[in-house]
């Protein structure tokens, strides 16, 4: 099968070409060094395939996600019959051609594809792509990727024979890129025909008076705020009408059949279990949704510029916060993404701290704690998330300083990070990805969720006393909980919530299905009391004192920003940092924190106001 | 340093320790004879944005002073 790479500096539209040509849906963003990994993809109806690399500036690497592209095309990791697809953006193209004299030096095959042509057309100026062509002795295709117009084109040029490709490294001097650079400089006005009549980096320059400007800090704080705070104000009648589709199928069932051992399980363990995780899908949706606005306009690059200087501050580079923002949806990706930092030291400070990020897995446990902290008051609870969001961002910072101040200090690390045009987001594509991301979060839990549920239900029903199922104390989750309440007791909950902690080690969101299975089948007396809000509420000790009070789940909410549980996010650092000490060094560190913090903020609580 | 005042770089120095630095501004296209022009500043005295060209670019202090110019 032929294989052709896609290779370009950062931003130039690989993905947007990969996508177009394997009719995939990988994310597509305006920011520099968005791709950290290689994905392979095949082409319709024809035996062709094609790799999306991350950019490289050269053919010499300098940071991990360009050794990916470099060891594809020297040291044929994926195959040693390949050709280029080299993407430059028509806007670029004086720089970005140095990488075709690259290409030529290191006798790999490659056709050229220039990109942004809706650009170069709003500035009035036409590529010549045969001049470009006969330059270099190869094939020059115009590309937009917004209308996907010369897609044809691209592929009509495609070669589906085998060619060996012999590459050979090179190791360029200044003298080399100085050379190079002059005689691509010769050569452009050959290559583009008319003169820029309106820059299309003037509106971008405009915007960024604002957006930088002196108050761009308070805009990016203004803006992180707006984000994190409107994933309860915004989903809360999604996640209403969810709960009222589960609460109406459930009755309905204990309805119809009344003393069905299944009808209750499928009622109050199973789908009690979904309802409460799938009505905190909405806000899970809205995080994506405003991650992704802020990714395609071309944000996200300013906001690591306007943080770098603040970020200095606490032993990091603003190159730190695109990783640090995508932990805020997943921690996996976001270790993945650290590949973009050049220094060493940050990058292993910014893995250290990426579990800190508030992920989306957390959303539901701070939706019921808060939830429960203010019923009814949206606007608060909105807050509140804010806060919490900003306690995270506090505690990595504080994380990375002490972190910082024993690391030594390297001179090799810089920022310099290229501003995209800022482009109107497209909805569509918008919607399909957020769509897609929650889907695979649903996908993901799901399974965990319904295995733990039924694990669970049944260790709550068995051992059967005369075919009916025992007080909850003489369960078998009820002997176990019991047996460990005195390492919870310090935290202020009970052995349920107990169950609820351990369980939430195979995935953070299982912890709310636990609540719901375990307060429901405690207090299942009562029609009343089947909401687990009013079971929380209601929840006592022997001594009548209430369980949940601000100090616990104050506690609780602490717990949930530190611990360190989820099993992938372990792996991953163990891959990416390439120690295992290191990830389970962490897993001890944080779990550690996370307990002693919950036991203090309940034991000062209790000290102070019971 | 003026604002929008069209600046010429002279050298690109290689300073012991900061060779990462040079070889990006390199690969940037920032080099000997390129001509560029600092934008705005970015609030508290944080990075430069500059203009080269197309080229758009953030930069920190360190960075600049790896670039002679005139």
């Amino acid at each position: 099968m032929k294989t052709y790479i896609l290779v370009g500096q950062p931003n130039s539209g690989k993905t947007t070409l990969y996508n177009w040509l394997t009719g995939s849906n990988y994310k597509t963003v305006n920011y520099p060094g968005s791709t950290i990994e290689y994905y392979i993809g095949k082409a319709k109806n024809q035996n062709i395939q094609f790799v999306d690399t991350p950019g490289t500036y050269s053919l010499m690497p300098r940071s991990p996600d360009e050794k990916v592209t470099y060891e594809i095309l020297f040291e044929s990791k994926i195959c040693s019959d390949f050709e280029v697809l080299l993407v430059v953006d028509g806007l670029q193209l004086e720089r970005q051609l140095i990488l075709a004299k690259q290409l030529k030096e290191s006798l790999i095959p490659f056709q050229i594809i220039v990109t942004m042509g809706d650009l170069i057309k709003s500035q009035g100026q036409v590529i010549k792509t045969q001049e470009m062509s006969d330059y270099f002795k190869c094939t020059v295709t115009e590309f937009n990727g917004q209308s996907g117009l010369g897609l044809d084109a691209i592929i009509k040029k495609l070669n589906q024979e085998s060619v060996k490709c012999e590459s050979k490294k090179i190791q360029w001097t200044f003298l080399d890129f100085q050379r190079a650079k002059s005689d691509i400089g010769l050569q452009i006005n050959k290559w583009v025909e008319g003169h820029a009549t309106k820059s299309a980096i003037e509106r971008t320059r405009k915007i960024d008076k604002w957006l930088l400007g002196p108050f761009g800090l308070v805009i990016f704080f203004g803006i992180m705020t707006l984000l994190f705070s409107s994933l309860f104000w915004f989903s809360s009648p999604f996640s209403d009408g969810i709960e009222s589709f589960f609460n109406l199928i459930g009755g309905r069932l204990e309805t119809q059949f009344p003393d069905s051992f299944w009808a209750e399980f499928l009622s109050k363990g199973l789908m009690s279990s979904f309802s409460a995780v799938l009505v905190f899908v909405p806000q899970i949706l809205f995080l994506f949704l405003g991650l992704g606005f802020l990714e395609s306009s071309g944000y996200l690059p300013r906001a690591a510029a306007l943080i770098d200087h603040p970020m200095k501050k606490i032993g990091l580079g603003g190159r730190s916060f695109v990783p640090l923002l995508s932990g805020f949806a997943c921690a996996v990706p976001a270790i993945m993404a650290t590949r973009n930092i050049s220094s060493a030291r940050d990058r292993w400070v910014t893995l250290f701290i990426i579990p800190l990020m508030s992920c989306s897995a957390r959303l539901p446990v701070y939706g019921l704690l808060l939830s429960f902290l203010y019923p009814d008051k949206s606007f608060l609870k909105g807050l509140s998330m804010a806060v919490i969001y900003l306690m995270a961002m506090v505690i990595g910072g504080l994380a990375s300083y002490v972190l910082s101040t024993f690391l030594p200090s390297n001179k090799d690390h810089f920022f310099m990070m290229e501003l995209p045009i800022y482009r109107k987001p497209k909805w569509g594509l918008l919607v399909r990805q957020a769509l897609s991301k929650t889907k695979s979060y649903v996908l993901r839990a799901g399974p965990i969720i319904i295995c733990l549920a039924v694990v669970l239900w049944f260790a709550l029903q068995f051992p059967r006393i005369e075919n009916k199922a025992p007080n909850l104390g003489d369960s078998y989750a009820g002997q176990l909980g019991q047996f460990m309440e005195p390492v919870f007791k310090p935290m202020g909950v009970d052995w349920r919530v107990g169950v609820g902690l351990i369980t939430a080690f195979a995935a953070r969101e299982v912890f709310v299905s636990s609540m719901a299975v375990t307060f429901k089948v405690t207090e299942d007396e009562s029609k009343q009391e089947s909401e687990l809000l009013s079971a929380m509420n209601q929840a006592k000790w022997d001594d009548g004192k209430p369980i949940f009070t601000w100090g616990s789940v104050l506690g609780l909410i602490f717990f949930f920003m530190v611990a360190l549980q989820c099993m992938t996010t372990v792996a991953m650092q163990i891959r990416e940092s390439g120690s295992g000490k290191f990830a389970w060094g962490q897993v001890v560190i944080f779990n550690l924190i996370a307990y002693i913090g919950a036991v203090a903020i309940n034991q000062t609580y209790s000290f102070l106001f019971q | 340093m003026k604002i929008e005042h069209v600046y010429t770089i002279k050298k690109i120095r290689n300073t012991p320790g900061r060779e990462h630095i040079a070889v990006r501004l390199m690969d940037l296209g920032l080099i000997e004879g390129v001509r560029f022009c600092f934008l705005q500043r970015l609030p508290l005295g944080g990075i430069w944005i500059v203009s080269a060209g197309a080229l758009y670019i953030a930069l920190r202090d360190e960075e600049i002073g790896e670039v002679d110019f005139e």
